[in-house]
């Protein structure tokens, strides 16, 4: 059964920089905003302060700023050879491609572990 | 090229994954929020500070047959210090003991079949699961191939014949996978060589002074245009170092 929610003037899909710029806009002329996002909330001095952020065990090998695969994954795995998994947050994308600027972005960092990922893990996650 | 996948037959999987990998045990947390921001000022998940110096997960014997291949991987050598005298083993220990040897934020469901190369760890062991088992049936292999020899009272270059057997996938374990258990330690010995101190490796920085890494810093700006110098700077960890001062950093 869809649960039927109040209505409002604007729905986001997606609550990144771009959704909060039109989130503020939208609501300074008076609309009624719904943001959708997916995962937990995350801001930068919580989760990734710059006395804390240089932690290359936790951010990098740990994807401590993914959401957990153990609850966003959907596989299905080599028999199809595809695998769907859905993208990660915006800030988490933003560690990937940080560091695939200066070193190798391999299969090997996108599929890490307990990560299933298969040939067209790429165009699913959007990246 | 895959097979392209059509919108309907793309959730139909979705929906008999979700089933068969048992999500609803463990549902997303959605959340509402309206009219505040979910955070306070001066708030933050800071790092988890270890305690104690007993080890949790490994075993005695286990313990020494980890500090003996660490010390193969990262040896003591005329450089320094090795993996073993940085306390990888330590680390890794305490990697075991907590929600990385639990594998916890992985998917640990199945299907099981084989992943490929470029798929990284794919074994339905955790982790924890994982090293204990590897090390037994390890120890099993040199008994069987050096007369009743366990690992630690092989010679060097022997040990280095069964970390290389591992790491070819050349020695059969049963039902471990010896590459995996390989790529996991040799990862691991390299997080416990370099991470921040705060794991319980890296113990003075050993790691970091080999490779004159400054650490942890908060701001270079003193250093910008200071081009083509050695700097020599003291490493910094996450909780500073004994004897420095933040107010004169």
């Amino acid at each position: 059964m869809a649960t039927r929610l109040p209505p409002v003037d604007v729905v986001l899909v997606g609550f990144g920089w771009t959704g909060a710029i039109l989130g503020q806009e939208l609501t300074e002329a008076g609309l009624r905003v719904v943001a959708i996002e997916r995962g937990g909330w995350r801001d930068t001095p919580t989760d990734f302060a710059v006395t804390f952020a240089q932690d290359e065990l936790r951010y990098y090998y740990r994807h401590a700023l993914f959401q957990e695969p153990v609850r966003e994954t959907l596989t299905f795995r080599n028999k199809t050879r595809a695998c769907l998994q859905l993208p990660d947050s915006q800030a988490a994308r933003r560690v990937i491609h940080e560091r695939s600027a200066d070193s190798e972005l391999t299969n090997a960092t996108l599929c890490s572990p307990g990560r299933p990922v298969g040939q067209d893990q790429r165009s699913f996650a959007g990246t | 090229m895959p097979p392209k996948l059509s919108r309907r037959h793309l959730l139909s999987i979705s929906v008999a994954a979700g089933t068969a990998a048992g999500l609803a045990e463990k549902p997303a947390a959605a959340r509402a929020i309206a009219k505040e921001i979910p955070w306070s000022p001066a708030s933050a998940s800071i790092p988890e500070i270890l305690s104690g110096h007993d080890y949790i997960f490994l075993t005695a014997d286990e313990v020494a047959f980890v500090d003996a291949a660490v010390a193969r991987l990262i040896p003591d050598d005329e450089l320094g210090p090795g993996a073993k005298e940085a306390g990888a083993t330590f680390f890794i220990d305490r990697q075991l003991a907590g929600a990385f040897g639990a594998a916890n934020a992985w998917y640990m469901h199945g299907p099981w079949a084989d992943g490929e190369e470029t798929q990284g760890y794919q074994s339905r062991m955790t982790p924890a699961q994982l090293y204990r088992a590897a090390i037994k049936a390890i120890e099993r292999h040199c008994r069987q191939t050096f007369g009743g020899k366990i690992f630690i009272s092989l010679s060097a270059d022997q040990q280095d014949q069964v970390l290389s057997g591992l790491e070819k996938g050349e020695i059969n374990l049963g039902a471990v996978k010896a590459k995996s258990f390989f790529e996991i330690l040799l990862q691991n010995t390299i997080e416990g060589f370099f991470s921040d101190p705060i794991y319980g490796g890296n113990r003075d920085m050993v790691g970091w002074k080999l490779i004159d890494f400054p650490g942890a810093r908060y701001d270079y700006r003193p250093y910008v245009k200071k081009h083509n110098e050695r700097l020599s700077l003291d490493p910094v960890g996450i909780k500073g170092r004994p004897g420095w001062d933040p107010a004169k950093s």
